[in-house]
């Protein structure tokens, strides 16, 4: 290999390593802290590996008072798993009708639904609490947590260039074959796009998972509240416990981390596929 | 976040513009008198159970302790009240949280604030009058229960922009400190704290260590935060306020803080930090010293690497005006609901304020109390002669402390002053541009929200 070839070859590689390191080290940062006492996760110059190592604070971090981890977590799962599958089925729909139907204003539609992306979620945040706690009355329900997140312009928008670049001599031999669109959907769409499904059910999945403010502002009771408010007692106005908290956040990172190691393939592939960039 | 906060201040006027305002906050003020004259729905008596329903922001261990507490509230009042206490988050998420409960009109019976977030929910006119529960001849505090808790706390109640009436109740209060490292002091020659701010900057200069490297390893003095510099303007004579749309600390008082923030971090004797990390140096005994909160405390004592003997007092001054200091922390207000629910909320800030309450949750809690005979309470004296020495020291400084007012719009005066001294920290502007713009920006901000 001729030695311009290979030094293109090790920058890139040097390129990528630096990246993966970056990428890397707040993770790096979150565990190692959750294991130095108070004092070394908050002194300067940082300590990157802990000088003794505080088994003790996962113990510590695991019975905080006040906090109900595994409560937390199954909330969590469960908000997690039905506002995901929810938005699969919405966004599939939807993405559907959109890519592969002819219907008036179709095109106009979907720009609307295009707009409501730069809405700021604070601008929606009390009108969204007034309609969920004075209309519905879901304060303090799993409800007020799941059904604001059952659709999502973001995952409509994504499967649908999916659907779009199903070739349409596959729906027309479908048709022939006397399929609707409900089979043609079912049938040959959908696992043609499963990457895509794979990517917008993860990306779904995660940001119900990081819910902090919504459920906060809708709940009331530890019992129903999910993980990402379980972190919020670690801190005070007058300090804060970053070792447990650290710990803590290592606790509530370790379920989506495992999700991602096993679909990562198909959610590469599905932001590659989409030209997405995070 | 600037354009979040800026969201819910609009948001915060559109309630107030959308909601009727109450007889009991009007913007004129009330003949306080006939409070006590004539029968209120303070004067009722409980008959039945009333369930109250209470949005704090303790958490974790405090959490616990205080959840405690309202247990035994709930179970000893005799009145049938039981408080339900709920943890929504810090100031800023139950004020979020607030403004949306307001428009949906699901607002809890008591709430946990600070003075501006209540001046804003009375502006909506949901905040219940507490003067004629103090007076009530049958629920209130007698005169010499009123007298034991101190004044600083009940005026930071009083709310100007409501005919000074008062609408809170002291629930968790801190004071801003100077610490100091006094094994450093003595090492460094000194003998006693610095009376002035000259001898507080002689030594903090002093106190200041190169390494080898170049880089400082030793620093006299961090934590120059909104609270320490209005605490700086006191001490040299100025005033938070001049008039309810003139702020005080733009004169001379608080230039002279900045230009003495602004040579000690061009001259590097003073520790920038990026976070609680200063108390970390602290406790390495790196630092001279720190202003912070009093709360604080147990948060020091964890960071020490080595023991070391520290302690409170008060701040420097130019030499004539008195040592004064700032106070701030929850409050806790009433909304309003039936009368039944109001005197209930009433009855547990009764309980929980009083001597011995005030004592414990002191003890768990490390904030101050409320009341000066909790210096009586054998359990506090034992853990401030003990534990915490640090803790009646901080106590011995609250008969002298001011609130900063509790008027809508001062929240955004202190964003004024914080980013004046990020200013100057970070070298972007001269301290007196810095005070210039803040200034103006603090006075813009009070006439908005007259």
């Amino acid at each position: 290999m001729p030695p311009r070839v290979l030094a293109a070859g090790a920058l890139k590689h040097l390129i990528l390593v630096a990246g993966a390191v970056l990428t890397a080290f707040p993770f790096y940062w979150m565990v190692t802290t959750s294991f130095k006492s108070f004092a070394e996760a908050q002194s300067y110059p940082p300590v990157l590996w802990p000088t003794v190592w505080h088994f003790e604070n996962w113990q510590q971090a695991w019975e905080f008072p006040t906090t109900l981890w595994a409560r937390s977590f199954a909330n969590t799962l469960g908000i997690a798993a039905v506002s995901t599958l929810g938005t699969l089925v919405t966004a599939v729909l939807a993405a559907y009708a959109f890519a592969r139907m002819r219907f008036r204003g179709r095109n106009v539609l979907f720009a609307i639904f295009l707009l409501t992306i730069f809405i700021p979620s604070e601008a929606t945040l009390i009108p969204n609490f007034v309609l969920i706690t004075k209309y519905l009355g879901w304060y303090n329900t799993y409800q007020a947590q799941i059904v604001p997140f059952l659709a999502s312009v973001f995952s409509i928008f994504l499967l649908r260039q999916f659907f779009m670049s199903v070739p349409q001599e596959l729906q027309d031999a479908a048709r022939i074959d006397g399929a609707g669109h409900v089979r043609f959907l079912w049938s040959v769409a959908l696992p043609l796009v499963r990457p895509a499904l794979i990517t917008v059910a993860l990306l779904n999945f995660l940001a119900s998972w990081n819910s902090f403010l919504w459920p906060l502002l809708v709940t009331s009771s530890p019992e129903i509240r999910p993980i990402q408010v379980a972190l919020v007692p670690f801190s005070s106005e007058a300090g804060t416990q970053y070792h447990l908290l650290m710990a803590g956040a290592t606790f509530v990172i370790l379920p989506t981390l495992v999700v991602y190691l096993i679909a990562q393939r198909y959610f590469i592939e599905g932001v590659a596929r989409t030209g997405i960039r995070g | 976040m600037r354009k979040l906060l800026a969201l819910f201040a609009v948001t915060a006027f559109l309630v107030a513009a959308c909601t009727p305002a109450s007889p009991t906050t009007g913007a004129s003020p009330a003949p306080q008198a006939t409070a006590t004259e004539q029968a209120t729905d303070a004067d009722i008596t409980l008959s039945g159970p009333v369930q109250v329903t209470l949005w704090h922001n303790q958490s974790g261990a405090l959490a616990k302790g205080f959840e405690e507490m309202i247990k035994e509230f709930n179970s000893s009042n005799g009145k049938g009240v039981t408080v339900k206490p709920e943890f929504q988050g810090n100031y800023t998420q139950i004020y979020q949280k607030m403004l949306g409960a307001i428009q949906a009109g699901t607002v809890p019976e008591g709430v946990v604030a600070v003075e501006n977030q209540v001046a804003d929910y009375a502006r909506a006119g949901i905040i219940v009058e507490m003067d004629p529960y103090i007076n009530s001849k049958k629920n209130g505090l007698s005169p010499e229960s009123l007298k034991d808790i101190y004044q600083p706390y009940i005026d930071s109640n009083r709310y100007p922009q409501y005919g000074d009436r008062i609408l809170s109740f002291p629930f968790i209060k801190s004071l801003e400190v100077m610490m100091v490292n006094e094994d450093l002091l003595k090492e460094l020659g000194y003998s006693a704290h610095p009376k002035t701010w000259a001898e507080f900057e002689e030594m903090s200069r002093k106190a200041k260590v190169v390494g080898a490297d170049g880089k400082v390893t030793r620093w006299g003095w961090a934590g120059m935060g909104s609270e320490a510099f209005l605490a700086g303007v006191l001490t040299r004579g100025g005033s938070i306020l001049k008039s309810p749309t003139e702020v005080g600390f733009g004169g001379a008082e608080g230039l002279e803080m900045l230009q003495m923030y602004d040579r000690c971090i061009k001259e590097e004797f003073c520790y920038v930090p990026k976070g609680f990390d200063w108390q970390d140096r602290f406790g390495e005994g790196n630092l001279l010293f720190a202003t912070g909160t009093s709360t604080g405390r147990p948060f020091i004592k964890a960071a020490f690497k080595k023991p070391i003997n520290w302690s409170l007092f008060g701040m420097p001054t130019n030499g004539t005006a008195p040592s004064r200091t700032i106070q701030f922390g929850g409050v806790i207000a009433i909304t309003r609901s039936t009368p039944e629910k109001q005197l209930a909320v009433w009855e547990f800030l009764k309980w929980f304020t009083d001597a011995k309450q005030t004592a414990k949750w002191s003890v768990l809690s490390s904030y101050m109390p409320v009341r000066a005979s909790a210096l009586e309470d054998a359990a506090l004296k034992a853990h401030w002669a003990g534990p915490d020495v640090q803790g009646a020291q901080a106590f011995a400084l609250v008969p002298t402390s001011a609130a900063g007012p509790s008027i809508r719009g001062w929240q955004e005066v202190r964003d004024a002053i914080f980013e004046a001294i990020t200013k100057v920290q970070t070298k972007k502007e001269a301290p007196d541009t810095s005070l210039a713009t803040a200034t103006r920006k603090a006075n813009d901000s009070l006439k908005e929200n007259q």
